[in-house]
């Protein structure tokens, strides 16, 4: 899975109809020091998250799996929203700091 | 399966319902002498048991599924599935 930040949102009226009524988030991802990569994800949400928030995306088939993304034709889908991140026993990022 | 180095733990509240009470952690893929290798990625914990600098086998995509307790899905491409002892390989078999 993968660690981002949700940047953006994408609007879209024609596309496949299984993809009605989905939020889609352009995801940045992060490095293990939370700066931001110029990578990015076009996820569907799968959780109801906002803006700048810090979530986790999973990738691929797994993507399908989730409660309400199932059998939906997606391969990427945000399933956490990230509270905090500790690495080599640092905490390095903490959701109520950031915001 | 890939090895990996657990090197961070991650806490989140509001997550997808399959993954309620399941470990997440930041590893560290590592090649056969132990040395880092691509980027750090996010994994739920099968076992549980993992502590911050242990070295772990993963799998990864649709491959880690089934991962959840007694064999639930969970929406997850990473998972960790067991905590290494040690690692043995003679050179020669390696690729060249």
């Amino acid at each position: 899975m993968l660690l981002g930040k949700v940047v953006g949102t994408v609007v879209s009226t024609q596309k496949d109809p299984g993809l009605t009524g989905y939020k889609l988030l352009v995801v940045q991802c992060v490095d293990i020091d939370m700066k931001l990569t110029p990578v990015y994800v076009i996820a569907a949400d799968a959780i109801g998250c906002g803006m700048n928030e810090m979530v986790i995306v999973v990738q691929g088939s797994s993507a399908r799996i989730a409660e309400r993304t199932k059998n939906k034709p997606v391969d990427a889908a945000i399933i956490a929203v990230v509270d905090s991140v500790d690495t080599h026993g640092k905490r390095v990022y903490e959701k109520f700091q950031h915001n | 399966m890939d090895l990996a180095r657990v090197i961070g733990c991650i806490v989140a509240t509001q997550k997808d319902q399959s993954l309620v009470g399941c470990k997440l952690c930041v590893i560290q893929p590592i090649d056969q002498d132990l040395n880092p290798k691509g980027s750090p990625l996010v994994a739920t914990d099968s076992t549980a048991m993992r502590g911050e600098g242990e070295i772990v086998y993963y799998v990864s995509s649709g491959d880690a599924v089934p991962t959840g307790p007694e064999g639930r899905k969970m929406p997850v491409d990473a998972a960790i599935v067991g905590i290494v002892d040690t690692v043995d390989y003679k050179k020669e078999y390696l690729p060249k």
